[in-house]
């Protein structure tokens, strides 16, 4: 298993793949470190952690989650003629190879853009984009590289950090045009751009916006729900059916009077019935 | 596959199975004895394969 697993890893991590493994029987950290040295094993190995809400039906066992962090698989595992395999979730019975599967999810990595170039001044802050590693220690460089004294540095810098800086930003005003009515994919853009810029502005913004979406779920669990039906009632009052919005806003300020959208619900209850 | 698969020592975190539900943000990396040392922060974006395994 574990050579495979090694050489799995070493063929894809270039793609996208990373391999965290937890062992299971108590063993010592210098005797994993021994056993998965002898194996060839270059991936992340790691004890005290492991996988909240997992149910492990035996070892080894292998969850597999695409790069938009979801489950793929709660089953990968090595086939008998020593190619891995998975069981999909929905389908827990069928395995099926893992290999295609895998670049297929690498396909959904989403790469952020560096612009036309050129780049023969930028070469690692290129290999570190196609990586998506340090994405914020990118921006900051590049920031810093637009006013370089080499002429063609500079030039090069503009033109990566126009193109990296726009597509982060593109990503964050996404997040912040959707967040009012669909908050849990605005997280999950805000959570992976905190992520990927870390240590830069845009990396800090979507981190403060993140946080505060996380803080009022706490607050108001309630509000996703809310404010779908508000929209409702509005749809109906915009389309000369008022009755019908007055019972539905009724219903928000019952059910969910501690939200935004009650307080919003009550303001055109008391509209409707002022008319 | 090189079972065996029924043994297992002990089981870890939680056993609730709610499989399906889990994200990435469930994965507690605990502490890194070998490779890179990766948050789950590092691992978004990200193909992830997370394995368990035993020594013997």
């Amino acid at each position: 298993m574990f050579p495979s697993l090694a050489g799995l890893y070493k063929k894809y991590e270039k793609d996208g793949l990373h391999i965290i493994g937890f062992e299971c029987q108590g063993s010592s950290a210098t005797a994993i470190g021994d056993y998965a040295k002898a194996a060839g094993a270059t991936f992340q190995l790691a004890i005290k952690g492991g996988l909240r809400g997992a149910k492990i039906s035996g070892i080894p066992q292998g969850f597999l989650f695409g790069p938009d962090g979801q489950l793929v698989s709660n089953d990968v595992f090595l086939s008998t003629n020593g190619q891995f395999a998975f069981s999909p979730l929905n389908d827990p019975s069928h395995g099926t190879l893992l290999e295609p599967k895998l670049k297929a999810l690498f396909q959904e990595i989403t790469s952020m853009p560096i612009g036309p170039g050129p780049y023969t001044k930028l070469a690692q802050l290129v290999a570190q984009v196609k990586a998506n590693k340090d994405l914020g220690t990118v921006l900051s460089t590049l920031r810093a590289k637009q006013d370089s004294a080499d002429a063609d540095e500079a030039k090069e810098a503009k033109m990566m950090f126009a193109a990296l800086n726009g597509a982060a930003q593109k990503e964050l005003d996404q997040a912040l045009k959707i967040k009012a009515y669909n908050s849990a994919n605005a997280l999950r853009i805000l959570d992976k751009l905190a992520a990927q810029f870390a240590g830069d502005a845009i990396g800090e913004k979507a981190k403060a916006e993140a946080d505060a979406i996380k803080q009022k779920q706490a607050a108001q669990p309630n509000e996703p729900q809310a404010h779908r039906m508000l929209q409702q009632a509005k749809n109906y009052q915009a389309n000369g059916m008022p009755d019908q919005a007055k019972n539905l806003f009724t219903e928000i300020v019952a059910k969910y009077g501690e939200t935004d959208s009650a307080k919003e619900a009550k303001a055109k209850l008391e509209e409707l019935n002022n008319k | 596959m090189p079972s065996p698969r029924a043994l297992l020592p002990f089981i870890i975190l939680a056993t609730s199975g709610l499989a399906n539900a889990m994200t990435l943000d469930d994965l507690v990396p605990g502490k890194t004895v070998l490779g890179p040392n990766l948050s789950v922060a590092d691992m978004k974006g990200k193909v992830v394969l997370v394995e368990f395994w035993g020594t013997h």
